[in-house]
């Protein structure tokens, strides 16, 4: 049982008790009230009936003494009391107290009633019978006696007086007689009056007087005796009725009365000594109950110190001591049942798990060492690791400053020998030296940027550039490698782009051109298209510029797709075999891409080709312009001539030129030739030779027209495009080209007077290290600042084939130096990355020292911006990156030293 | 002067009247005028005017004298003093008056009644001896007070005694004798005539449970023979008590009284019934139905033969001083009719004696007979006038047969000299 139970019990015993008591308590309440009221009601019938008993007796004195008396007041009196006992007893039949047997009650009322009424009925008789007795006694016996010895002294005067006495004595004896009996009947009495009455006659008979009077004299003697027996009769009728009848009733009535006392008395008695007797049930029942009640409460009070108090300080003593955390052998109470022991159940399970806490703590403490010790080794594996990944960063832009350095060597050497006049074999091995050079060269760049991305020190700048001119170089260097391949190159441009914008174009391009040169490398037949679109943004003062690149190569898998931009990754392996390459492009256009917060996106299908899409953000100009506003200037009616489904130029860039626009094939060209007026313009897509040659006649109608006319082709075949210039005379454009393109050619079939050359980014592809080598010779004295040896010995060559002369300084230090000792430099070579001063402190002390005339020229194989920063900084005029391509050197001296006027 | 009492009483009891007395069929007991007078508005016939007590003036009794007789009779009846009062003073209110010999004497005295001619009662041979003789058997009593042999004969001066003539002042007819019950639940049952004694009374060991008929005339007797047989006084003449005897007797009684010795005085047969049945009394005067009444009803009363002797009363039919004629006529067709057997059997089923049984003998089975008249044990149960079982088979009539019983009178009710001194005893006796 529990301990709540227990508790409950208890308290559900001292609710019962509780109850038990209060119930008991009203029912004695009640009870006694009931009881003493049955008491006072008997105690008072009681009282009533002791009162009836002094009434009765009250009536017989009265009667007594009406008897006696003849008393009216005893009369009047007797009736008032009987009127009195009759509403009494009336009241005590109608108060009877519960409890108290009606039936008994009842009956002897009833009893009683009835002897009363017989005791005044009989009253009444004795009244009358008095009245009549007295009557009798007046009337009958007095006056009639009287009245006869009056009248017998005239009737008898005649005789003898002895006689008359003798008569006239025995009548005064009878009326003696008569007054006696009436004082006290007795029969003695009655014999008397008669014998007088009697001796009176027998005198009468001796006497001489006539027989009627005699007669009437006897008569009259007759009647007085009559008279007196009745008197005698009602006496002794009323005296009856009195003294036994009366007397009976009376008696039976106090009799009754007694009993009625006794029962009432009884009854009273035993309301009494119920309410006391309930009193000392009640009491010693209070004394019970308060007996069980401190018995309870005691038996609680030690139930509770036994089985609860202590033994939970007892376990108190063992939680503080667990708590303490000392191991507790013996804990009381276990065997319990109850809470008590439920709660030393738990204690032994605290015990037990504060031992296994210990131990856990132990092994904890172990383990925690050993997580120290390992968390210790990691960071120091981290630390080593990112010291190796640093090492590995300076190591790797040690390493390319080391290759490219060299590799300058090379390519300015190589450079510098293909101007030689040498034979064709040499120069085309030399050719191939720099051309694979350069490749090197590229791959040495990209290895840069990503480690200087890994390295975070790639920075985005933000600096206004034109649309046009970035569109310009990435159309140079993306068809130069598309018509590698034959491949067509495709740009489209939202006209509403706008001109310029600010931000990083030099990392746009690297992004564009990574993802043009990796669609051309998958690609082997068909087209890269590049499209540039933008979307405004809320806030006006940017705009998201979305790049996309869709080719129809070889396509990726889906599994490819999740792994195309991480490092050093392909397609897959088979990729890097077939197609080259470091794998870092891509990597380093999501990096670049998320730099410029956009994102990259690509899809997919293999075998049919894939899309590139990358975002950029970037800034307006304060007042941006369209690329190609759409002002409509030309206005004249284009009739286009699709050679397939699709036209060669985008409807978009048509409507920019024209309101008038009607598409058609080439069967309608025969037709519009004869119908089309000059005021008309005629666009022509001509895929191949045979479309031309096919379309040839027609055109010359046109031309014999003087139509105006014109054709766009695709990039390839990319003869086709001379060929239709020379033959059909016309502005030819070919893809790709940019918008600013697309208005000059359409500006140039309207007016002829416009210039329209084609795209001159084929131009280096003829030959750049032949055709673009200037021949300018130019006059200055130079000091060049250069610890490592092929570089000075590279520099100095290219110097000297601008007739320029110049001073070698193997440091800062030593640039310094002769600059303090022979300042007549027209111009500084500065290397950035030299030892014992390298050239941003040399230049920046060189500035100082008040030599601010020449122009100071940075070279360094650090591309990254803070390098170029730092050199702006430390007062370098010019920066270049090495290798140091000649042209790019010459554009730089260009810009500080006049040209030689007598140059070759 | 006169006598017998019972229903002295009845005046008082009228109202207290239970059911169980008409089954008694007995005495004291009131109530019937109403209905006589409804017989007496029948003017066809000529009516006879009764006045008496209950005892005799019973509906069936009527009823059956008017069918036999072909007449109406108007039955008035009343409380023994009452009936006394009126007969006395108004002879011409009634013709013919049933009660009890104690009562001749006044009558006759103030001329209430006539004599009648013995020579106009058919069966005055039939008569038994007990009032002609005053003794029913040679070796009977003859019993104290005014016996009524000595009231019967009318002489030649008017006066009345025992020496026959032709005139007699009452026609012999109802009789009995009376002693006291006592409930053999609590007294052990005595032998008749040998332990049974009016002693009893007045033993103390019965202190609080003795009630005692309410009549000077009846009571007084009873008491007197109580006192006298415990030794406590000697009377000369039992039957007439002088004003010394009653001093003595009283200052006895009144003590006895005091000291709360008498429950009760009843004034009605089923008074006395209810004393005994509530166990209120254990033993009392008793009338000899109401122990028929507490037999039928269970309670084991014994009707005492003491060895004293009985009080013995006599009832009487006396003759209107005023009636003549027609009505004289039939009164004496009614005192005819009242000898002619069938009344005798009547009444004799009730316990009461009629004055000629042998006639009477004709309308009981032998069984009664034997039983109320010889003392013989019922052979079977024995209805009551009434119809229901008043005696059971096997029981005896205590006292044996109606000879053994007037043989043993001790007194007569009677109407003593000092009737008027013993009224005023009585009424201290019962006031004490």
């Amino acid at each position: 049982m529990t301990l709540k139970t227990q508790l409950s019990l208890f308290l559900l015993l001292f609710l019962l008790l509780l109850a038990f008591q209060l119930v008991f308590t009203r029912t004695s309440q009640l009870e006694l009230v009931d009881t003493f009221s049955s008491y006072q009601i008997a105690a008072d019938e009681e009282k009533l009936v002791r009162e009836l008993e002094r009434d009765v007796l009250d009536l017989q004195r009265h009667v007594l003494v009406f008897k006696d008396t003849g008393s009216v007041s005893s009369k009047l009196r007797f009736d008032a009391i009987i009127t009195d006992v009759k509403d009494s007893l009336v009241f005590l039949v109608n108060n009877l107290p519960e409890g108290l047997s009606n039936a008994e009650i009842e009956s002897r009322i009833t009893a009683m009633e009835g002897h009363l009424n017989d005791y005044q009925e009989n009253f009444n008789i004795v009244v009358s019978g008095r009245e009549s007795r007295d009557s009798f006694f007046e009337k009958g016996v007095l006056q009639a006696l009287n009245s006869l010895i009056k009248s017998a002294e005239t009737r008898l005067n005649s005789q003898p007086a002895l006689h008359q006495q003798q008569f006239s004595y025995h009548l005064s004896l009878a009326e003696n007689k008569a007054y006696q009996y009436v004082l006290t009947p007795n029969s003695e009495l009655k014999t008397e009056f008669s014998n007088e009455l009697a001796q009176s006659l027998e005198i009468l008979m001796e006497m001489t007087i006539d027989d009627g009077s005699k007669a009437d004299i006897q008569t009259t003697l007759q009647s007085i005796e009559n008279q007196f027996t009745q008197l005698t009769l009602t006496t002794t009728g009323y005296l009856y009725l009195v003294n036994v009848v009366m007397a009976g009733s009376a008696n039976e009535f106090l009799f009754l009365a007694q009993e009625l006392s006794e029962i009432t008395k009884t009854y009273a008695d035993a309301q009494k000594a119920s309410i006391s007797r309930s009193i000392d049930d009640s009491r010693s029942r209070l004394n019970l109950y308060s007996l069980i009640g401190i018995s309870v409460s005691l038996l609680l009070g030690f139930f509770i110190i036994a089985r609860i108090i202590r033994p939970i300080s007892k376990i108190t003593r063992v939680f503080e001591k667990l708590s303490e955390g000392k191991d507790i052998t013996d804990i009381p109470g276990g065997q319990r049942k109850d809470e008590i022991g439920q709660l030393v159940k738990a204690a032994k399970v605290f015990n037990t798990k504060n031992m296994q806490t210990e131990s856990l703590l132990m092994e904890a403490q172990t383990s925690h060492q050993e997580a120290k010790n390992l968390n210790e080794q990691l960071q120091e594996a981290i630390d080593q690791a990112q010291r190796a990944n640093a090492s590995k960063s300076i190591f790797l832009a040690n390493m390319s400053h080391e290759i490219r350095t060299p590799l300058n060597a090379i390519i300015g050497l190589v450079d510098l020998s293909m101007r030689e006049d040498i034979n064709k074999a040499v120069e085309n091995n030399l050719s191939k030296i720099l051309y694979s050079s350069q490749i090197l060269t590229n791959v040495i760049n990209d290895i840069l940027d990503f480690s200087k991305i890994e390295a975070g020190k790639l920075e985005i700048e933000d600096s206004y550039f034109s649309f046009a001119s970035l569109l310009d170089t990435l159309l140079a260097v993306a068809s130069l490698k598309a018509s590698e391949k034959n491949l067509n190159l495709h740009l489209y441009v939202d006209p509403e782009l706008p001109t310029n914008a600010i931000g990083d174009p030099l990392r746009i391009s690297q992004v564009a051109l990574n993802l043009l040169s990796n669609a051309i490398k998958f690609t082997r037949k068909g087209s890269v298209d590049l499209s540039l679109r933008f979307e405004c943004f809320d806030d006006s003062s940017k705009f998201k510029l979305i790049l996309s690149v869709t080719d129809t190569g070889i396509g990726m898998t889906e599994k490819q797709l999740e792994r195309i931009f991480s490092p050093f990754m392909q397609a897959d392996g088979s990729t890097s075999r077939e197609f080259g390459g470091t794998g870092l492009g891509l990597t380093i256009v999501q990096q670049l891409v998320k730099l410029m917060d956009g994102d990259v996106k690509v899809s997919s299908v293999l075998g049919e080709g894939s899309t590139f899409e990358c975002s950029f953000v970037l800034k307006h100009e304060s007042s941006p312009q369209f690329l190609l506003d759409q002002n409509n200037e030309f206005n004249s009616h284009i009739h286009y001539l699709k050679a397939g489904d699709k036209a060669f130029v985008c409807e978009k860039y048509l409507n920019r030129i024209s309101d008038s626009l009607a598409f058609a094939t080439h069967e309608h060209l025969s037709a519009l030739a004869e119908q089309v007026t000059n005021d008309g313009i005629i666009m022509i897509d001509i895929e191949n030779g045979r479309q031309a040659r096919a379309l040839h006649a027609d055109v010359q109608k046109l031309k014999a027209k003087n139509v105006k006319y014109a054709c766009v082709t695709n990039t390839q075949p990319e003869q086709l495009k001379v060929m239709l210039s020379a033959q059909w005379e016309c502005p030819v454009l070919a893809h790709p080209f940019t918008p600013t393109q697309f208005y000059s050619f359409v500006s140039h079939l309207y007016n002829n007077t416009v210039p329209f050359t084609a795209p001159s980014h084929d131009i280096e592809r003829e030959n750049p290290s032949v055709n673009i080598i200037s021949t300018k010779l130019y006059e200055g004295h130079v000091l060049l600042v250069e610890d490592n040896s092929i570089n000075q010995a590279v520099a100095g060559e290219m110097l000297h084939s601008f007739g320029l002369t110049y001073d070698i300084a193997e440091d800062g230090q030593q640039a310094i130096t002769k600059v303090n000792n022979s300042p007549y430099y027209d111009l500084i070579l500065m290397d950035i990355q030299m030892p014992v001063m390298d050239g941003n402190q040399a230049t920046k002390e060189i500035r100082q020292l008040g030599f601010t005339d020449f122009p100071i020229i940075g070279l360094s194989a650090n591309a990254m911006k803070d390098d170029y920063k730092a050199a702006k900084q430390s007062g370098m005029d010019d920066y270049l990156t090495k290798p140091i391509r000649r042209e790019t050197l010459r554009e730089a001296i260009e810009k500080y030293l006049k040209v030689k006027t007598n140059s070759h | 002067m006169s006598k017998k009492p019972i229903p002295e009483i009845a005046q008082i009891s009228r109202r207290s009247m239970l059911k169980t007395v008409a089954k008694a069929a007995v005495s004291a007991i009131p109530l019937t005028s109403v209905s006589n007078k409804v017989f007496a508005i029948k003017k066809s016939k000529p009516t006879l005017r009764v006045l008496g007590t209950h005892v005799t003036l019973q509906d069936e009794l009527r009823v059956k004298a008017m069918e036999d007789l072909g007449i109406e009779l108007a039955f008035e009846p009343k409380g023994s003093a009452a009936v006394l009062q009126k007969a006395s003073t108004r002879p011409e209110s009634f013709d013919l008056y049933e009660q009890w010999s104690n009562s001749i004497n006044v009558l006759w005295r103030s001329n209430a009644i006539q004599p009648i001619e013995k020579s106009r009662i058919e069966r005055w041979g039939e008569i038994n001896s007990l009032t002609k003789t005053g003794k029913v058997t040679s070796v009977a009593k003859i019993g104290a007070g005014d016996a009524p042999y000595k009231l019967l004969h009318v002489q030649s001066d008017r006066s009345l005694n025992s020496n026959e003539t032709e005139q007699i002042s009452f026609l012999p007819y109802v009789h009995n004798v009376d002693s006291f019950g006592y409930n053999t639940s609590v007294i052990e049952k005595g032998i008749p005539y040998e332990t049974e004694s009016w002693g009893w009374l007045l033993d103390k060991k019965y202190e609080g449970r003795v009630a005692i008929v309410n009549a000077p005339t009846i009571g007084l007797f009873d008491l007197a023979l109580a006192a006298q047989a415990r030794g406590l006084v000697h009377f000369n003449d039992i039957g007439s008590l002088t004003k010394t005897d009653l001093d003595q007797l009283f200052s006895i009684l009144i003590e006895y009284k005091r000291r709360g010795h008498f429950s009760g005085f009843w004034t009605s047969v089923p008074e006395s019934v209810r004393f005994m049945k509530s166990k209120r009394v254990v033993i009392e005067s008793m009338f000899s139905p109401a122990v028929s009444s507490l037999n039928g009803q269970n309670v084991p009363v014994t009707y005492a033969a003491p060895k004293e002797g009985y009080r013995g009363w006599h009832g009487v039919m006396c003759l209107s001083s005023k009636t003549q004629g027609r009505a004289k006529d039939i009164a004496y067709e009614y005192m005819n009719w009242w000898l002619s057997g069938w009344p005798g059997a009547f009444i004799a089923r009730q316990g009461y004696y009629i004055s000629n049984p042998e006639r009477s003998k004709q309308f009981l089975s032998k069984a009664e007979y034997d039983y109320w008249y010889d003392g013989k044990p019922a052979t079977e149960n024995l209805k009551g006038t009434d119809g229901k079982v008043s005696v059971f088979k096997g029981d005896y009539r205590t006292g044996g047969s109606y000879e053994k019983r007037f043989s043993n009178i001790a007194v007569w009710n009677t109407v003593m000299p000092t009737y008027e001194y013993s009224l005023q005893k009585w009424y201290e006796f019962l006031s004490a």
